[in-house]
């Protein structure tokens, strides 16, 4: 039975967000900024990382759930795979772990303070902004073009 | 000049139009705080570009470049629509009433632009995050002061509803079960041997070798559920006069392959009379032999994937007439009323707009009415027949003029 409350709950990710894209990329500029001491700007990681929390249910014990519907969490795969490397998970669990802990450094206090995980984080908004921005082309190029138009 | 100084400079250009943009005269208030909102997005997106430091690695200075420029491809489209929305062809007669008609549905708040496209198709933008409780609907330019298709705008206001309401939350959970259930249990021999190296397994068990398989019937299934709502809702709001609109623009369909959005064309149209039925609707004699059946998908993959969508689509479309129903119901919009719709006729009928307070439901199937007859005005020697769909038309538009001035003094009072 459905019922038709109103309801718009928490900001999880959701690739077809039309923030998400530019999000992710301007997170990923605050953090080679932080990393080269250019500047502190924390908004857009903490943003992202506050999105990434809300998508992933971590429940003592028991596997992490996916708040996400299955096209943010293909696109999440890609993303994390480009941060951590070609091998890293074959479970969707694996990848909803991998993703929480990279909330975690995008929102940690002190973010410089293990800077081989700031770049991993980098390297993930950088992948998750590109297959992001992807996936809205694609959606996009489902509507036909007109015949004559190159 | 590199990447990332032509991204700077094209953002400018764009911030530049926007303020040229201001200057237009625009018939009312909200494009213009469209333009407001898009000029800070703008402006944003200046901002991010402005923080890349061009000394760090290729990828990671252009990764921002690329997002910037699918920015502009996502939004300067806006910016075409609003200006289009200044001109004389649209029916701004329509503005107040279809207005009135949003804020029932969304809120007071609701903001609505209606503009025109030189695409033959009737669109509308979602609203955005940043655009937020904006309707932005637009009709083929050709046909955007022609009332008889103002119908259509209840399936472009049922976009705005899915998506403002989080209606596809509602799904989510349904379509992906439906989806695997499809994948692993009826299609499971085709899927096999299209797809030989997966398992049965690698879907129920969450293995990531399979979800973009799955999240490709997912997504199609999932964007099909919401036109397929749409159209529903269009039939809740309009009546029989989206049938007729429906089918005065989209008959008998487009040649070659099939969308993947979207039920194939015979499947739509058979959830439409399913809906009408139910929402006691009357469908016009004639109505599906109007439609063709598109071209199926030539590649096997696609075809299966689709046909994985088309079944988990359809077997939502109960749920969906019940929550267009419910939603529209529960929000008080009114519904086509015979009567009203008959007296409304009689003074189209003797080349009369409406005296009254209507419901634009009934306003616009009074006009379908009229449309239909072949012998409207035949006995008024003064008008020729040629002149006859302008001149209903024009009433049409004038009675929606009438009735809002009526509804005004009636909130006055």
């Amino acid at each position: 039975m459905l019922s038709i409350e109103e309801t718009p709950g928490k900001k999880v990710l959701h690739v077809l967000d039309p923030d998400l894209a530019l999000l992710a990329s301007e997170a990923a500029i605050d953090i080679d900024n932080l990393l080269s001491n250019r500047s502190k700007d924390l908004k857009a990681m903490r943003d992202l990382a506050g999105r990434l929390k809300n998508s992933v249910e971590v429940s003592a014990g028991g596997p992490p759930h996916s708040l996400m519907d299955p096209a943010t969490l293909t696109v999440l795969g890609e993303a994390v795979a480009q941060a951590a490397g070609m091998t890293y998970a074959q479970k969707i669990e694996d990848l909803l772990a991998e993703a929480f802990k990279i909330s975690d450094e995008l929102s940690s206090e002190d973010p410089t303070k293990n800077i081989e995980d700031l770049k991993r984080a980098g390297d993930f908004c950088m992948g998750l902004s590109m297959a992001v921005a992807a996936y809205r082309k694609s959606i996009r190029d489902l509507r036909p073009m007109h015949p004559f138009r190159r | 000049m590199t990447a990332l100084d032509h991204a700077r400079k094209r953002i400018a250009v764009v911030i530049e139009e926007v303020e040229r943009l201001k200057q237009s005269e625009f018939p009312y208030d909200h494009p213009r705080s469209a333009l407001e909102i898009l000029a800070v997005r703008f402006a944003h997106l200046r901002d991010v570009l402005n923080k890349v430091d061009p000394s760090e690695p290729p990828e990671r200075v252009l990764s921002p470049c690329i997002i910037s420029l699918e920015e502009l491809f996502t939004y300067v489209p806006f910016l075409g629509f609003i200006l289009r929305s200044t001109n004389v062809r649209n029916a701004f007669e329509a503005y107040a009433p279809l207005l009135r008609l949003a804020r029932t549905i969304l809120g007071s708040d609701t903001k609505l632009i209606i503009s025109s496209e030189w695409d033959y198709s009737p669109y509308v933008y979602s609203s955005t995050d940043h655009l937020a409780g904006f309707v932005m609907i637009g009709l083929p330019a050709p046909e955007s002061a022609n009332p008889l298709l103002i119908p259509l705008a209840g399936h472009e206001l049922g976009h705005t509803t899915w998506e403002s309401l989080h209606f596809s939350d509602k799904f989510r959970k349904q379509i992906e079960a439906l989806v695997l259930q499809d994948i692993t249990e009826k299609r499971w021999k085709d899927y096999a041997s299209l797809y030989p190296l997966l398992l049965k397994e690698h879907f129920i068990g969450n293995d990531i070798l399979a979800r973009p398989i799955f999240s490709t019937a997912y997504t199609w299934a999932f964007l099909q559920t919401e036109e397929i709502f749409c159209d529903f809702f269009g039939i809740r709001l309009f009546a029989e006069s989206y049938l007729h609109a429906f089918g005065y623009l989209l008959s008998p369909g487009l040649p070659g392959e099939r969308s993947v959005r979207y039920p194939n064309m015979i499947s739509r149209v058979s959830h439409l009379v399913e809906a009408a039925k139910k929402m006691e609707v009357e469908v016009e004699l004639g109505f599906v032999d109007c439609f063709r059946p598109s071209d199926d998908l030539s590649d096997p993959k696609t075809k299966l994937l689709v046909s994985t969508a088309d079944t988990v689509s359809a077997s939502l479309v109960p749920d969906l007439i019940k929550l267009a129903q419910e939603f529209a119901d529960n929000k008080a919009v009114p519904k086509r009323d015979f009567e009203k719709v008959s007296e409304i006729n009689a003074g189209f009928n003797r080349v009369i707009p409406t005296a009254k307070q209507h419901s634009l439901t009934d306003i616009l199937n009074a006009g379908w009415n009229s449309y239909m007859m072949p012998e409207l005005w035949k006995e008024i020697r003064q008008i020729k027949q040629e002149n006859r769909d302008r001149i209903l038309k024009d009433i049409m538009l004038k009675s929606m003029e009438v009735s809002e001035a009526f509804e005004r003094i009636g909130e006055a009072k």
